[in-house]
């Protein structure tokens, strides 16, 4: 099967990405990259590392007419968006692909696709007004929309997403930040998604709220690039204050998740009966109603009852350092630890389901979840140990490790492992010879290494151990 | 890479040795390209191998590729991204498990042979020896497969498996098509 260009210099290409940048992001020396381009050997897993990096999967690299891949636009609309967008991509390439390419296995396994999110009839919208002021308006736009009364809370964004059909995604490392920048990401393509960078030290549940409306805004209103291109995938750095075109994104989305989570007029209702809304008493009220943070508790109360003026944080500060108020619980608000990671979430549960039901077998289901045939299916959805357990055991590795070295020097199908020792250096694999027609033939022993690699002579003078 | 399947049936010729399987299905899958390819040929141009048998590294280099003993979920991908392409894809199995499934088939062995491994389902399904090649011609979605064996004569072929019993109790490897420019 030959192309004209290999793909993934065509994928490269279309993503105006240079080998530098792409064998960086794929942790590849430049020169490996350049010749896995020109059509050298490359190890299947390190082609389907390629591919996840632009949210595709090893087997469209043979597509004869390929779709644009979806992490394509988000590359080379850097230009459009800001300059630094490569530095975050490279952090977060893999992870990024990861999850693009786990929303389209979600999308293709799906039975039905409805999308909740078109049905609210809030038009995608270019930079244009005051960042804040459009952010505000499309939030009230958006309540509306969701028949949410002005003053109401939502109790809970998580059952939000759920009923405008946004897959929700999460990393959750302990050890590291699993998105080194970023807050989270978002694609409305093929189906709506979000994946939330739920490292602990930034993210308690109240973020993790506001989180979740910021990337809404992203849903609804930026799914077009600046020029008015298709941008069905974003990404959400932190804090970040400057004047491209995404810091626009950004500060309409956080106007917008402010105000879709505590509105004006309930921010308003609830501080009437306070003679003092600068107090702490107000700022813990706006925190348990509404279900933020206290920094966003604050910016609120200043927001809609001094607008433009000092700064509600500025006349705290000026009484000294105020008590602080513990944050209360939230119902409902708790992403389950154990549907973070990739492939997680939604396309996880959805898997377990059908393959316990049998709707899809185990091969299908290990291969949507990336869990290699030697591996146990993690336990959920009340899956037997029958359907978990590993298709291949290490004895069968053993076994296909030597067929590998045995067709490698060139000995053909009539060889193959025999009985096996386990040995403290490795393995002793006793070889046969079968011929039509003849039991099979001892033909001596080889060692392998524990990492399975050849640690004896071929017991084959034909083979001369002369293999690649 | 072409658009319409080629007439695999047409191409299937019975193996002429009991060990030339992979020279019979590298002919198979060159007549499938519209290339007049003898088996005969092959065995002539390759000679002999110790021991018996060919290696699909043989195959490989005359079918413009490269041989992958890594059956894994890869594999799978690759192969199956093949037979989308209307590319047969040359792989070596265990000899057991093809047998059960030809005998499942009724399928007739050629040129007066006997089948290629006899025993119960069970000593069958966990049968390796000898180990055997046959080609993949069509993936009917979401995962059945179709292939051809060159032990057996054309009538009842080609026959079905599932990627599951690929898998899990044939496959040890295949010839993957390179992506070269």
């Amino acid at each position: 099967m030959t192309h004209p260009t290999h793909p993934i210099r065509r994928l490269r290409e279309e993503s105006e990405l240079d080998v530098e940048t792409l064998a960086s992001f794929a942790g590849l020396a430049p020169e490996r990259l350049q010749a896995i381009e020109e059509g050298g050997h490359a190890e299947a897993s390190t082609l389907d590392s390629l591919a996840a990096l632009f949210g595709m999967e090893l087997s469209d690299l043979f597509q004869l007419h390929p779709e644009p891949p979806p992490a394509a636009l988000l590359f080379r609309s850097r230009d459009e968006l800001g300059a630094e967008l490569p530095l975050w991509a490279a952090h977060n390439a893999a992870r990024l692909g990861s999850f693009l390419r786990c929303v389209r296995r979600l999308h293709r396994l799906e039975e039905t696709s409805s999308d909740a999110l078109e049905q609210l009839g809030i038009p995608p919208s270019q930079a244009a007004a005051d960042a804040t002021e459009r952010g505000m308006a499309l939030a009230a736009r958006t309540r509306a929309a969701l028949g949410l009364d002005a003053t109401a809370p939502i109790p809970s964004m998580l059952k939000l997403m759920e009923r405008l059909g946004v897959a929700l995604f999460a990393l959750n490392d302990i050890d590291e930040d699993p998105l080194p920048g970023l807050d989270a990401a978002c694609t409305r393509w093929p189906r709506p998604a979000i994946l939330l960078n739920l490292n602990s030290s930034m993210s308690p549940w109240w973020r993790v709220r506001m989180t979740l409306a910021h990337e809404l805004a992203h849903l609804l209103l930026d799914h077009q690039t600046p020029s008015g291109g298709n941008l069905p995938f974003l990404i959400s750095p932190h804090g970040r204050r400057d004047s491209t075109p995404l810091a626009y994104m950004e500060r309409r989305a956080n106007a917008f998740a402010a105000n879709l989570i505590a509105p004006p007029d309930g921010v308003r209702a609830t501080l009437a009966p306070l003679d003092d809304p600068t107090s702490e008493e107000a700022i813990r009220r706006i925190t348990h109603t509404f279900g933020v943070g206290r920094e966003v508790a604050i910016r609120r109360i200043g927001d809609v009852l001094y607008p433009g003026q000092t700064t509600i944080q500025e006349i705290m500060e000026a009484r000294g350092n105020p008590l602080r108020h513990a944050m209360p619980t939230w119902p409902h608000n708790t992403f389950p630890p154990e549907e973070c990671g990739l492939p997680g979430g939604p396309l996880r549960r959805l898997v377990l389901k059908r393959y316990k039901r049998r709707r899809i077998s185990a091969i299908e289901a290990r291969a949507l979840l990336d869990v290699p045939l030697t591996a146990w299916i993690d336990p959920g959805e009340g899956l037997s140990d029958a359907q978990r357990k590993p298709l291949r055991t290490p004895r069968d590795e053993v076994r296909q490790a030597t067929l590998r070295i045995l067709r490698e020097h060139d000995l053909g199908t009539a060889w193959s492992a025999g009985q096996l020792e386990e040995t403290p250096q490795g393995w002793r694999v006793h070889l046969l010879r079968s011929t039509y027609g003849s039991p099979p033939a001892p033909q001596g022993t080889i060692l392998l290494s524990r990492t399975l690699e050849l640690a004896s002579p071929l017991p084959v003078p034909g083979a001369a151990n002369t293999g690649r | 890479m072409s658009t319409t399947s080629p007439d695999w049936l047409a191409c299937h010729r019975p193996q002429l040795q009991p060990d030339s399987c992979v020279a019979a299905c590298t002919a198979l899958l060159l007549r499938a390209r519209g290339r007049s390819a003898e088996e005969a040929d092959l065995i002539e141009a390759w000679g002999e191998t110790y021991g018996g048998g060919y290696s699909l590294k043989r195959a490989a280099e005359r079918l413009g590729g490269e041989a992958d003993y890594r059956p894994d979920l890869h594999a799978l991908s690759f192969i199956k991204a093949a037979l989308q392409a209307h590319q047969g894809v040359l792989i070596e199995v265990c000899g057991g498990p093809i047998s059960l499934l030809a005998r499942q088939n009724k399928l007739r062995p050629a040129l007066g042979r006997a089948r290629l491994v006899e025993g119960t389902k069970k000593e069958l399904l966990n049968t390796g020896r000898p180990h055997h090649a046959v080609v993949l011609t069509r993936l009917e979605p979401p995962d059945t497969l179709w292939l051809l064996d060159p032990w057996y004569e054309a009538q009842g072929q080609p026959f079905s498996t599932t990627t599951d019993f690929l898998l899990q109790h044939m496959l040890v490897g295949y010839v993957r098509y390179t992506l070269s420019p």
